[in-house]
């Protein structure tokens, strides 16, 4: 009796343990069939890109992975940079966004000085160049100088760095050097046309009626309550200029980007401008303080095709510094709104 | 009584080392904040063509470096005639004439194009050079009246 059951108890050991096996090994290989599924390829005008997407153009599973560079974009040197040094994409290197922009208005540098940083990066126009960085503002800035310097292909991690690691992708903490380059391919800037000057900005509010100024700042720097920015004085809008939103405050751009930092999508652009002074017909200018937060809705709107679209890089920082120039103090939507001159305008709107 | 002035120039003493000290740590905040940040850099950009627009910034690095030259000769003199010399009071004159040294050279070597802080970083230095001259007087009247 005791021998049948012991044979039992085995037999019935046996199958469950067979059966368990199997099921591990189908979920094992289940598991495998994911991690081999191909990467699609994206267009080379698509510019927010996912974290699997990177990984594929390292593993040279895509166009791109025979001529690319991976750029951690934020201000100030590598070694001062905590982004990098904590952890970044294998095989990134620190881009400083001070080499492409500097004073005095902190516009973009000349066509040369950009050429020669880029270069310096290993950046040519056939170069893919993806870039990621903890601001969303700067990434995109250093992704618009380098499309109105001519790269064809320039992507930026949707996410940033936190994408990246939520995917369960590796970081590496040794710092990269970047392999300079020796000709760009182009005369710089190849389009011209994505950068618009203060003298283009006031000709276009007077002549062309299809122009719009959009303002991407806040909505107290919009109605002239604050200037934004500590080294700015006076609080306004140049004469004209629409509020096409954007976020809290200049360090902020929650109307343009998701809570876990992904970028909003043309379809909630489109949602985020249904009650706003434009439309997607007119030719639009983007500008903001600097020409930072400026820079998202221009690569979201190039990435879907746009092409009536640019930045006046100057914005606020270098109109305020002009005393005869008209501004705005108010928001013209709601009628309250007194139209004056920079030159009249109180210098205590400084942010504190 | 003497005994109380002593104190007082102790006193005098410590607070003119913790103040030097706070001036010196002040100015390599704001060197190392202009470097690293980029709002800290901006904001330098718009005081130095603020300051420039209120002050004659020539004419006051000229009152400044007289202050220093004339304060470093007085501790210089202060040493001399000094009678009784200790090691003590050649290494407070030595360090003055350092901290002063380290000032002059920065005030006429370098601008606001080599380092955006230049006007911050000569007022914390001019400070520091005055607090270290002030502590040397303390430290040599406190001393003559032992």
């Amino acid at each position: 009796m005791k021998k049948r059951i012991f044979a039992l108890l085995l037999a019935f050991t046996l199958i469950v343990s067979v059966f368990t096996g199997c099921k591990q090994a189908e979920e094992k290989s289940e598991a495998n069939a994911g991690n081999d599924t191909k990467v699609e390829a994206v267009d080379v005008k698509k510019v927010f890109v996912t974290p699997e997407w990177i990984k594929s153009v390292i593993d040279g599973e895509q166009p791109e992975s025979k001529k690319y560079v991976i750029l951690e974009a934020s201000w100030g040197a590598a070694a001062d940079s905590p982004d990098y040094n904590t952890g970044h994409i294998p095989g990134a290197v620190h881009v400083d966004i001070a080499s492409i922009e500097g004073e005095p208005y902190w516009n973009l540098k000349s066509p040369e000085e950009v050429e020669k940083a880029m270069l310096e990066m290993g950046v040519t126009k056939d170069t893919t160049v993806i870039l990621y960085g903890a601001d969303v503002s700067g990434t995109a800035r250093v992704a618009y100088a380098y499309l109105w310097a001519g790269v064809d292909n320039v992507k930026v991690l949707d996410g940033g760095l936190n994408a990246w690691t939520k995917a369960g992708l590796e970081l590496e903490k040794t710092a990269n050097a970047a392999s300079p380059a020796t000709e760009f391919g182009a005369k710089v800037p190849v389009h011209p046309e994505y950068w618009v000057s203060i003298d283009d900005v006031q000709k276009k509010l007077n002549e062309d009626s299809n122009f719009r100024l959009v303002s991407i700042r806040s909505y107290k720097e919009f109605n002239g309550e604050t200037s934004g920015y500590s080294y700015i004085d006076k609080a306004g809008e140049p004469k004209g200029a629409v509020w096409g939103k954007a976020g809290s405050d200049p360090y902020h751009m929650e109307d343009y980007t998701h809570e876990d930092g992904t970028y909003i999508t043309m379809d909630e652009l489109k949602e985020l401008w249904k009650d706003v002074e434009f439309t997607l017909d007119n030719d639009l200018a983007f500008y903001c303080g600097t020409g930072w937060r400026a820079s998202i809705p221009f690569l979201i709107m190039y990435e879907n095709g746009y092409t009536n679209i640019s930045m006046y890089d100057g914005g606020w920082f270098q109109w305020q510094m002009n005393n005869d120039l008209p501004v705005q103090v108010g928001d013209p939507k709601t009628g309250n709104v007194v139209y004056t001159t920079v030159g009249e305008l109180s210098n205590d709107k400084a942010a504190k | 009584m003497i005994r109380l002035q002593n104190k007082s120039g102790l006193i005098c003493m410590f607070v003119c080392g913790i103040l030097e000290v706070m001036a010196i740590i002040g100015a390599y905040a704001a060197n190392y904040f202009t470097r690293t940040r980029l709002g800290m850099l901006r904001h330098m950009v718009y005081l130095n063509g603020k300051w420039e627009k209120m002050l004659p910034i020539a004419t006051v690095k000229w009152i400044a470096l007289f202050i220093v030259f004339a304060l470093v000769i007085i501790s210089c003199l202060q040493y001399s005639k000094r009678k009784r010399r200790f090691k003590a009071d050649a290494a407070v004159t030595l360090l003055t004439i350092a901290i002063s040294g380290w000032t002059v050279y920065f005030l006429l070597f370098y601008n606001t194009e080599m380092n955006r802080a230049y006007y911050i970083l000569s007022l914390c230095l001019v400070l520091a050079t005055v607090l270290q001259n002030a502590l040397h007087y303390c430290f040599f009247s406190a001393q003559s009246r032992n």
